[in-house]
């Protein structure tokens, strides 16, 4: 049944909210892959079956990630009008206790997260509280509401704004919360200037990281002279901890479609393509249902709405090349010849794929688009800093407290989103330093936390802004150790084609492993920033170009922890190998043996609540011991 | 015709010319080392790196790839870029100690030992061998393999490549002697083919019709082979197709790409390892002006040369044509069946029609009747011309505005002018 008229978008909102609001209990579970991987699958069967076995009269559905990744596997339990209950860490025994409880009419405030309570009757939204509202309020006094969490209270969601509360692949509930409707408004009424003039207006930014103004890049595209146009949606998303554009892809596919599709109106493109990695199954599962969905329902194809404009996406499968996210080899790749970039000019908007004006924008830019179509540019505009505007998408990893998936407003602090968001260090270590950007970006220290989170000011710093990674590092973090790391996976993702940065990137990296091993020379710390700033400068593609950043922010940082490498032999955080030794302190330790048992070197040797002692010939400084013992009693130096 | 600066001097160029194109004209020298004038640009080294300033934004770029655009100034010798080259230079080197052509570039920049602990390899990846066969010649024989410190030339899955066409432009680009003429594909070929089957590398070339190798590929102990080499002067390659050819070329209102053969119905053949893929040309795809629907024999089927067996649909009218190429088909386009347009949007790349594996007399037999280079570029002139002449009164629609084509063609002739002039210009294989 194709949707073609307002009429028909009213009736499939009607569904959608009939679904996402329904007049019995309803039950989600999380399944996107970070649920699934914690174990969402078997939880979702115990629900089932426990409901079955109860013969409750119940719906269970499933949804993407609501962005806590920390208490993952997470069950949202709508339990009467308006009011869903949130709860965390769940398994399959839980789930089925939760299940028995709530039928029987127990909030088990224990064991939520928090409530998410929804007033008001107008479209899209559920019926007002009922009295049996007011009676699950009562129940769930104890639980607080989700602007109360820390995790949450910062956090303002545009590009995430449907995430884990609808199921992907109902297209009617994507609707019920406003989706498409924005599209029959652009495609009825607004001319492609206008459409092109309110995302000038509104500032939005390439949100893959390099931060081109997207209004501007769809202008030079229809601009552009062409009888082809393409629209590409870049979804490689390749940086290590980071998984902003897969949490979309999977939660709300349908709002980088809705946005490919206004922007292709825009630019005057009638063919677009997602190019997503191959490692990201789900999300080429739900993508490809959801391209169906609206392919069957007049959305997308011939005559979308019954506009007489036309245009198809098909999806393209990367094959895991880092370097694939890089827009010349992307389109090199789509095209069938190996992913390698070429230099620019000219740029994709004059000659993209197969020659004809290209654009391409990344997912969440993609996604954010519908919604600042629907509520203007200028509501936009009105968010974030003066340079930067609206929010942006970060995956908080590493040493911190709440991992997860965090959508703020441009402007705010690292300092807020490590600490407040981020529930500050894990096991009260102290913060040393936090990284954006992936292997492009750079690690940002303490006393630079409260730089706000905005293109310029982060490139300030010598980091990016990057595509929203950002991992946090304790004091246990080495910081050579750290741009090591970054150039090892860069080493091989390098396509190898210029010289700076195949041969510079390996160099670099050979004159790191030898700090790391204690064989740095004088000398070393200012021949990796000559080689850093000339692979910065000389590299044909972005990936080359911003590779350096680890390295150079590290040195411009933590520069005396390179030299403690250097000239006292010593890793000041005890991470490479080479550097430490370990030894146990009399005084701490209580002999209770649990080192001796998980030494595979047989290094330590003691009696029974005795002292222990450790023979450093035989040490292999795995480090076993360490994490064993109790009482701090083993020492690193 | 552009005018920029560099190094404070004016220069005017011809359109479509590069920075360093520039400046040699003003003879200033820009070092290089995989840049090749018989190439596309490429940017791999990187020693070519000038700033380039444009609306008062600096940035480097390689002068090998960046187009002379008006107005832009170009530096070639600040101390950014000169400290910046000579690390380049010492990255290769200490990649390639040993290489003599390194060594010497290297010498020119006061270079004399590697830097950095030294690879001893002798492949620079400056990417000419892989170009010269995939650009000049057509045959994508070698490619890279595998990505950074990894990456390498060879042939697809490291095994001799029946691609090959045993030319040795490869090994007559490469400037550090890495690439070298592997017997293994003549030897491969000495097995495989039968005495009058073994193809002169000239031919391979389609420098002539055809020649067989009385000499089992022993091209050193051949007299016309060594007198072709002296007489010419360079490899033989890029006289048979030097790169002007490479980039297509524009026939009064039709594009010609250079490396297709062309049948006389006007459909292009490219050989691809043996198989051979067909489509409509741009004179074809003028003529039709758009397809709503085609008609196509399914892979698999046998097809004979001059069977009729794709059908153009265009409005109410039809483009019959015929294969010029006998043999098996063995792919064909589905695309076309979802976006029938994609044959006159971009009929020499995603609008092909088929894929035929011919039997190898099949192919040389046929290869006889097809145009390509620069008989090729004669050939659509003269058939343009004789088609704005074409006889009355249609022709008089076709050259109402001086000789070009009048959009929507099928539309505006009756049907008996649509079948006369199909009959005319693509009724014969």
């Amino acid at each position: 049944m194709k949707i073609r008229t307002m009429n028909d978008l009213y009736a499939a909102r009607q569904a959608g909210i009939a679904s996402l609001y329904p007049a019995k209990t309803k039950f989600t579970v999380s399944t996107a892959t970070c649920g699934l991987a914690t174990g969402a699958r078997p939880v979702l069967d115990a629900v089932k079956e426990e409901a079955r076995a109860l013969g409750a009269d119940l719906i269970v559905s499933q949804a993407g990630c609501i962005g806590f990744c920390e208490v993952e596997p997470v069950v949202l339990v709508y339990c009467a009008p308006g009011l869903t209950l949130v709860y965390k860490e769940m398994n399959a025994e839980k789930a089925r206790e939760l299940v028995r409880e709530i039928m029987k009419g127990n909030a088990k405030s224990e064991w939520a997260l928090c409530k998410i309570l929804v007033n008001g009757t107008t479209d899209g939204k559920p019926a007002g509280p009922s009295r049996e509202t007011a009676r699950w309020l009562e129940l769930a006094s104890g639980i607080p509401a989700i602007e109360d969490v820390g995790f949450y209270r910062k956090q303002m969601k545009i590009a995430l704004r449907n995430c884990g509360f609808i199921d992907p692949n109902n297209i009617e509930e994507y609707i019920a919360r406003g989706g498409y409707t924005t599209l029959h408004k652009v495609l009825s009424q607004m001319p492609p200037e206008r459409v092109i003039g309110e995302i000038k207006e509104s500032g939005l930014r390439g949100r893959g990281g390099a931060g081109f103004p997207t209004g501007m890049k769809w202008e030079f595209c229809r601009k552009a002279p062409g009888d082809e146009k393409f629209i590409i949606c870049n979804a490689d998303e390749g940086d290590p901890g980071a998984y902003m554009d897969r949490s979309i892809l999977e939660g709300d596919p349908h709002s980088v479609l809705e946005g490919m599709i206004m922007g292709a109106f825009a630019i005057g493109a009638s063919q677009g393509i997602i190019y997503v990695r191959n490692e990201y199954p789900l999300a080429i599962e739900n993508l490809t249902t959801a391209i169906r969905t609206a392919e069957a329902r007049g959305l997308l194809g011939r005559d979308i709405l019954g506009s007489g404009f036309s245009f198809a996406i098909k999806l393209s499968r990367g094959a895991g090349a880092f370097v694939c996210g890089e827009e010349t080899s992307l389109m090199a790749s789509v095209e069938g010849r190996t992913g390698e970039p070429r230099q620019r000019p000219p740029f994709p908007a004059q000659k993209g794929l197969w020659s004809k004006p290209t654009n391409i924008n990344n997912v969440e830019t993609w996604a954010n688009v519908p919604e600042i179509l629907a509520r203007g540019g200028k509501w936009y505009a009105g968010i974030g800093s003066e340079k930067s505007k609206g929010t942006k998408v970060f995956s908080v990893v590493g040493k911190v407290k709440n991992t997860g998936l965090v959508e703020v407003p441009m402007g705010i602090s690292l300092r807020e989103i490590v600490f407040d968001i981020g529930g500050g260090i894990l096991d009260g270590r102290k913060f040393k330093a936090v990284q954006t950007g992936g292997p492009s970006g750079g690690c940002i220290p303490e006393r630079l936390l409260d730089v706000p989170v905005d293109y310029e000011k982060l490139t300030e710093t010598g980091a990016i802004m990057g595509s929203g990674g950002m991992i946090v590092m304790d004091d246990r973090t080495c910081m050579v150790d750290v741009a090591r790391y970054f150039l090892d996976f860069l080493k091989e993702e390098s396509c190898g084609k210029c010289v700076p940065c195949r041969e510079g990137i390996h160099r670099m990296l050979e004159l790191l492993e030898n700090i790391c091993q204690g064989k740095g020379a004088e000398g070393d710390i200012e021949l990796l920033e000559d080689i850093g700033a000339a692979v910065k400068d000389f590299s044909l593609c972005a990936l080359g170009g911003t590779s350096p950043n680890p390295v150079l922010t590290t040195i411009k940082y933590f520069r005396n922890e390179y030299e403690a490498h250097i000239k006292d032999h010593k890793c000041p955080a005890g991470v490479c190998r080479a550097l430490i030794s370990y030894s146990i302190s009399k005084e701490k330790c209580t002999g209770c043996g649990a080192c001796v048992k998980v030494c595979p070197a047989e290094a330590i040797s003691g009696e029974k609540k005795k002292p222990h002692a450790l023979s450093p010939a035989k040490c292999i400084k795995c480090g076993a011991c360490e994490e064993t013992c109790k009482f701090g009693a083993v020492l690193v130096t | 015709m552009p005018s920029l600066t560099i190094d404070g001097t004016q220069a005017t160029v011809e359109s479509g010319s590069t920075v360093l194109d520039a400046a040699k004209k003003l003879g200033i020298e820009i070092p290089t080392l995989c840049h090749h004038e018989h190439l596309l640009p490429y940017g791999a080294c990187r020693l070519c790196t000038v700033e380039i300033t444009q609306r008062g934004a600096t940035r480097l770029q390689a002068a090998c790839a960046y187009p002379a655009e008006e107005g832009i100034s170009v530096r070639t010798n600040s101390s950014r870029i000169l400290k910046g080259r000579k690390l380049m230079m010492h990255f290769l080197l200490s990649r390639c100690p040993d290489v003599p052509a390194v060594r010497k570039k290297a010498a020119e920049f006061g270079i004399t030992r590697p830097r950095f602990a030294p690879k001893n390899e002798k492949c620079i990846l400056c990417g000419m061998c892989v170009r010269v066969c995939n650009e000049v010649l057509g045959a994508s024989a070698i490619g890279f393999a595998d990505r950074g410190i990894f990456r390498r030339v060879e042939p697809a899955f490291a095994q001799p490549s029946e691609a090959c066409l045993g030319c040795g432009a490869c090994t007559f680009v490469c400037p550090t002697g890495h690439i070298q003429m592997e017997s293994q594909t003549r030897d491969f070929w000495r097995d495989k083919l039968g005495a009058e089957q073994r193809q002169c590398r000239y031919a391979r070339m389609g420098l002539v019709a055809h020649k067989v190798c009385p000499r089992s590929f022993q091209c050193q102990k051949c007299e016309v082979d060594q007198a072709m080499e002296e007489t010419l002067k360079t490899h033989p390659a890029f006289v048979a197709r030097p790169v002007e050819r490479k980039l297509p070329v524009t026939i009064e209102e039709f594009t010609v790409m250079p490396q297709l053969y062309f049948a006389k119905n006007h459909l292009w053949l490219k050989r691809l390892d043996g198989k051979v893929k067909v489509g409509i040309d741009d004179f074809a795809r003028k003529v039709i002006s758009r397809v709503d629907d085609i008609v196509m024999p399914s892979a698999g089927d046998t097809l004979s040369r001059g069977e009729a067996v794709w059908e153009l649909r265009s409005g109410g009218r039809t483009l019959s044509l015929r294969t010029p190429l006998g043999g098996r088909l063995i792919d064909v386009n589905t695309d076309l069946l979802t976006d029938p347009s994609l044959a006159t949007k971009d009929p020499y790349y995603r609008g092909w029609l088929a894929l035929v594996w011919p039997r190898e007399e099949e192919w040389r037999e046929t290869a006889g009747r097809l145009q390509s280079g620069r008989a090729a570029e004669d050939w659509f002139a003269s058939e343009a011309e004789r088609l704005y002449h074409w006889s009355e009164p249609a022709g008089k629609a076709m050259a109402a505005d001086g000789g070009r084509l009048i959009p929507d063609l099928p539309g505006k002739l009756s049907e008996t002018q649509w079948k006369a002039l199909t009959g005319a210009f693509f009724a014969d294989v």
